[in-house]
């Protein structure tokens, strides 16, 4: 399934976007596809809700619209990871907070449009957030690099895709 | 001057009011004028002639129906007597004496049984798009591109609401809403018309149900109030003297009050343009804005007439109506009460035909196989004492009767769904001020849910039974018609594709109970939202109508429309106490504060360098993290987006604009969203381009 | 500026050694705010025509998401060396000496002296590199205290083929081994004690000498330290060198989402002549949040 993946920073600005073409180069229907920032974007309201409470995960049921989808499988008390937050025409979207609050975020989609087949593998998901989130570390670490700003190094960029690779197609 | 109710609604003819806030407790306002009591109005002909003569409308009914809707308001008078807004009484009250009261004007019952279809079928989506596309490209003629919006953008969707939640015309066997309480029969008096006239109007009315051909079961004309209304002249004082002693024969021979409408020979130097009615049937909206015409009255007259209407419902329609809520009270709920209250056990036990005791056959069955319950059946009778209590304001008495009457009704689904609808309805009316959370969730929205499956339910009993029917019959043509009315309704635009062809056989079966069904949701979904603690319950007005859009066959443009009020939803949806937050912030209290601040300051001093020096550019930025979360406004956006993009697909550019307007300012920020290949650089070309070809247009 | 270079490198533990000297003779006071992301600057004799080819170009913000596939082939081993390295807590040498340190922390003193005209703007520009490592230090502890033993197993794998060695570059990571992940701190007090606690040891070999909530003003807090470590060797003077310190410590709860300011006070004590006491004043709107929340 096609993903749209983003991190976000703290003025609600991308600062790394990818499109993951999974499986065959498979995309998303054009009409969406001018629209995924701005439905991540949207996700941005959930995310700071769920930002705060202390159990986001089973505290979501009764706070959001769409809460009663989101799969139970993770009864730890995380805060990092926050499983399937939104979702939109069916296409759930989920994220993972990092200790400083950089919001990773991305749309799972079948690309077919059938929305009901869109199902999320949570740990397999979650492993790729935790991977990103060491990847962005790393980035971090570079001296150079100022919190918050694009991140626009190629090898990053294509470990990223790398990771999509292994825990996104099925 | 404020905006009136009844100004909103029309907001397109009065554009001058558009930078007001939308009024208040409309969602309320416009519920109890969907439920308002009707009027028949039923006149002679030498009536209508003469009323043709002075004011070239077609008959009485024509002229009085300008004057339902708000009476307490008078809207149209130039004397504003809000009296209102002077000694309101808390909503929940008993019997809202100063509350803004509704009624509506219809035409005689025969002829609302005579355009009745036998679909029982609240609208139909199609020609609610058509309603709507009319609607909409009358406002596009009104407006230009920079009118303001906002308020145009509500008064739209409510007139949407209106148009989808009410009809004059449909007499429901399920519920008594749109049934006449009041029948005013009227004769001219100037132009002659006795005692006998009114006696055989009077004959014709109590007869109706064996005269007219299928009368509905449903209806009972010893339920309906006969009055008698006498047209004659102000001037003349013979006339006048006329009426009163025919007022005291019809009192003394009939038993029926009237009423003195001095209706002719006014000076036509003060005219005064009349506003469309409100509630009124698609029907009649649609011709109404095919013909976009003004009437004008004189304003005296407008005057009179008001004085009248005020007369009719407070000092005659107003207590009938209580008196017989007392009777049925005494006679049917009461004993109801005392024995079978909440003892499921006992009322096993009795057989079900006595419970509908006084009627040996409380159910007829209709020619479909549908059962319906007649209208002096004790079930019926209950809910018309649900429905009028309603009306009249008392919820509580609504809710207990509607929440009775629910368990009798289990086997009965299409009975059942309107009496639970109206049942969580009457909670979310009458105890706005105090419906907290657990209510919603353990009472409201359960209601609501259970009325909804009710209506499925329906649906689907209807559609098997259809299907049946059609493997009976062994043809396809109703499901080709189904795809017809489909397609479409995808393609309908204009008023001049309306599809003529299309009768009563193509609508979908299940329809009717679909209908319903999303009456019920946009009915909850807007009340929800007319509550005050907006977090809580604007969850559940979004869960409403995004089910609408996802299960309903709703044309395009209603969509649209909704996923721009879904927008609202959204961007209504703040938690209170950061709409206090921010409001505190705004005062400049909290000296204590102040100072400390300018203590650390100066323990920051230690030398005699300044603090303006301390450059803090690196660091985070932040804006009001105490509410963040707690707000959903940028979900308002993409919803506003989306249906910005919806309107340029309809080709509704201005309405696009609009909506882009707002768009443009949530996303000033976020340098992002203006990226090339994204949506708002392809609106934002999409509507210059049609803007500049419109404004050419209106150049040339 | 050069110095701040190495003085994150040390402090955070994360010696970039493969580095090349070229970086120190940038003129990095200029617009130019990450070269090091950029390929061209890295290796410079990298042909430039590679860089348009699909999935070596990396995220361009004026574009947007791109769907490209993963391309190993043709990263840089330079500029991937950054990713190679394992951000496991054993994986370096956790010290370094106290004598370079010093060393380090004299030079930037002496260079924010030279360059400033007034005591403010030399512990302003102190604050100002110590806020840079804030978010650095925030996300890398939270990370590596998720880090357990049983998951170790990734750093010996590691150890056994060396650093972006053949193990492929997704051998290495810890992430995949982590069962749960630390908790993000909500509260005040929960990110407070995590300053006093593994912040304070990771910078200074122990923890903080105490936390002090403030009994006048609700919105202060206090961290103590008996003997602070990096000014150790500086006499007293009206220059507060530990507006370094402070920058670190408003840079992580920043980053937390805690905006604060803090502000380092010299306050002698009997035995503790060079305590110092560094005040943390959160932000009105953090105390209002968890007056909302919690």
């Amino acid at each position: 399934m096609p993903c749209y993946f983003a991190i976000i920073g703290y003025q609600d600005n991308p600062i790394y976007e990818a499109e993951f073409p999974f499986p065959q180069l498979q995309s998303f229907p054009p009409e969406l596809k001018e629209l995924n920032p701005f439905i991540l974007h949207a996700s941005l309201d959930i995310i700071d809700d769920l930002q705060w409470q202390v159990n986001p995960i089973t505290g979501m049921s009764n706070t959001s619209s769409g809460g009663f989808l989101r799969s139970r499988h993770n009864n730890s008390n995380e805060n990092c990871y926050l499983g399937k937050i939104d979702h939109f025409y069916g296409f759930p979207i989920t994220s993972y907070l990092s200790y400083g609050n950089i919001r990773f975020i991305m749309i799972h989609s079948n690309g077919t449009g059938n929305v009901n087949s869109t199902q999320i593998d949570d740990n397999q998901v979650k492993l790729f957030y935790q991977e990103v989130h060491e990847m962005y570390i790393k980035a971090l670490m570079n001296p150079f690099y100022k919190v918050n700003d694009p991140i626009t190094s190629p090898v990053f960029d294509s470990r990223v895709r790398m990771l999509a690779n292994k825990y996104l197609t099925k | 001057m404020s905006l009136s109710y009844e100004k909103y609604m029309n907001l397109v003819y009065n554009l001058n009011y558009i930078n007001e806030p939308v009024p208040k407790e409309i969602a309320r306002k416009i519920v109890s004028n969907a439920v308002s009591p009707v009027v028949t109005v039923t006149s002679t002909n030498t009536l209508d002639g003469h009323i043709y003569e002075c004011y070239k409308l077609d008959s009485l009914y024509m002229l009085l129906r300008y004057f339902g809707d708000c009476i307490t308001d008078r809207d149209q008078s130039e004397e504003h007597i809000r009296r209102s807004e002077t000694g309101r009484v808390r909503s929940n009250s008993v019997f809202l004496r100063d509350s803004p009261q509704f009624i509506r004007f219809t035409r005689p019952l025969p002829d609302l049984i005579g355009t009745r279809n036998e679909n029982d079928l609240l609208f139909d989506y199609h020609s609610l798009e058509v309603f709507l596309a009319n609607y909409l490209d009358m406002v596009d003629a009104h407006t230009t591109w920079e009118t303001p919006h906002s308020l145009l953008q509500h008064s739209t969707y409510h007139k949407f609401f209106t148009a989808a939640i009410s009809s004059n015309s449909y007499l429901s066997p399920y519920e008594s809403f749109n049934h006449p309480v009041v029948s005013l029969l009227a004769i001219d008096v100037a132009r002659g018309e006795n005692y006998d006239d009114a006696r055989d109007l009077l004959i014709h009315f109590k007869n109706l149900h064996n005269s007219t051909p299928n009368f509905p079961t449903s209806i009972n004309i010893n339920d309906i109030l006969p009055v008698f209304l006498l047209c004659y002249d102000e001037n003349s004082r013979s006339q006048f003297e006329l009426c009163q002693a025919l007022v005291k024969t019809l009192k003394k021979q009939l038993f029926v009050e009237s009423i003195l409408l001095p209706l002719w020979k006014y000076p036509t130097d003060i005219m005064k343009s009349l506003h469309q009615p409100i509630m009124s049937s698609l029907d009649e909206n649609m011709l109404l804005l095919v013909q976009d015409n003004v009437f004008q009255l004189p304003l005296e007259l407008i005057n009179n007439i008001y004085d009248r209407v005020d007369i009719l419902t407070n000092e005659l329609m107003v207590p009938f109506m209580k008196r017989k809520i007392s009777f049925w009270d005494e006679t049917i709920l009461q004993p109801r009460k005392s024995i079978f209250q909440n003892s499921k056990l006992f009322r096993r036990l009795m057989p079900r035909n006595n419970m509908s005791s006084g009627n040996n056959r409380p159910v007829t069955v209709n020619r479909d196989g549908v059962s319906y319950f007649s209208a002096t059946s004790n079930e019926f009778l209950l809910r018309k004492l649900a429905d009028w209590s309603f009306m009249l304001g008392d919820f509580k008495v609504a809710y207990g009767t509607y929440d009775l009457l629910s368990r009798d009704l289990e086997n009965h689904f299409e009975y059942l769904a309107s009496c639970l609808e109206w049942c969580a309805l009457s909670v979310l009316m009458g105890a706005q001020s105090i419906v907290t959370v657990k209510m919603i969730k353990n009472d409201i929205d359960p209601l609501i849910n259970r009325a909804l499956k009710s209506y499925e339910f329906c649906a689907l009993k209807a559609k098997d039974k259809k299907k049946t029917k059609e493997l009976a019959n062994a043809n396809g043509v109703t499901k080709k018609a189904t795809q017809e009315t489909y397609s479409k309704q995808q393609k309908t635009l204009s008023p001049q594709s309306e599809p003529e062809s299309e009768g009563p056989t193509a609508i979908v079966a299940g329809q009717p109970a679909q209908s319903y069904e999303t009456r019920c949701m946009l009915l909850a979904a807007e009340l929800f939202l007319s509550l005050s603690d907006t977090w809580t319950a604007t969850p559940y007005a979004i869960k409403y109508l995004e089910t609408i859009l996802d299960e309903c066959a709703l044309g395009s443009l209603s969509k649209v429309l909704i996923w721009e009020r879904l927008a609202y939803c959204y961007a209504l949806r703040v938690d209170p106490r950061v709409s206090s937050l921010k409001a505190r912030e705004i005062l400049p209290t909290n000296p204590s504060l102040q100072s400390n601040v300018a203590e650390v300051q100066h323990v920051d001093e230690k030398s005699d360098s300044s603090t303006e020096e301390w450059d803090s550019s690196y660091k985070i930025k932040y804006d009001n993290i105490a509410a963040q979360g707690l707000s959903r406004r940028r979900k308002s956006a993409l919803f506003e987006l989306i249906a910005a993009r919806k309107w340029s697909t309809c080709r509704q550019w201005k309405r696009a604009s609009w909506c882009f307007q707002d768009i443009d300012q949530s996303f000033e920020d976020s340098t992002f969203a203006f990226r090339e290949g994204l949506i708002i650089q392809r609106l934002q070309n999409l509507i210059e381009i049609h803007e500049g070809q419109s404004l050419q247009g209106d150049a040339k | 500026m050069v110095m701040l270079v190495f003085a994150i490198v040390n402090l955070t533990n994360f010696s970039v050694f493969t580095m090349p000297l070229v970086i120190l003779e940038l003129d990095l006071t200029g617009n130019e705010r990450y070269p090091l992301m950029s390929r061209k600057i890295i290796s410079p004799s990298t042909s430039v025509g590679q860089t348009s080819v699909a999935g070596t170009t990396g995220y361009d913000y004026t574009i947007g998401a791109q769907k490209t596939l993963p391309n190993r082939q043709q990263e840089d081993p330079l500029a991937a060396a950054l990713y190679n390295h394992s951000l496991h807590p054993h994986a370096r040498r956790p010290q370094v000496s106290i004598s370079a340190y010093a060393f380090l922390f004299q030079e930037m003193v002496s260079l924010a002296v030279n360059t400033s005209k007034s005591v403010t703007e030399i512990e302003n520009k102190l604050h100002r590199q110590g806020y840079a490592l804030g978010p650095r230090l925030l996300e890398l502890l939270n990370f590596r205290s998720s880090v357990t033993a049983t998951s170790s197993r990734a750093l010996f794998g590691k150890s056994a083929t060396g650093p972006g060695g053949l193990g492929g570059p997704l051998e290495d990571s810890l992430a995949s081994s982590i069962t749960a992940m630390r908790r993000r701190d909500l509260r005040v007090l929960e990110i407070l004690q995590f300053v006093h606690g593994p912040v304070w040891t990771y910078m200074f070999g122990r923890q903080g000498d105490d936390l002090v909530k403030s009994s006048e003003r609700e919105n202060e807090y206090m961290v103590v330290d008996n003997l602070p470590l990096l000014t150790q060797f500086i006499g007293h003077g009206n220059v507060q060198c530990d507006a370094f310190v402070c920058g670190i410590v408003e840079g992580i709860l920043d980053g937390a989402s805690f905006p604060c300011k803090v502000t380092a006070h010299a306050m002698p004590e009997d035995q503790h002549d060079r305590r110092v006491v560094y005040l943390i004043k959160f932000d009105h709107e953090v105390l209002q949040r968890e007056a909302l929340r919690f």
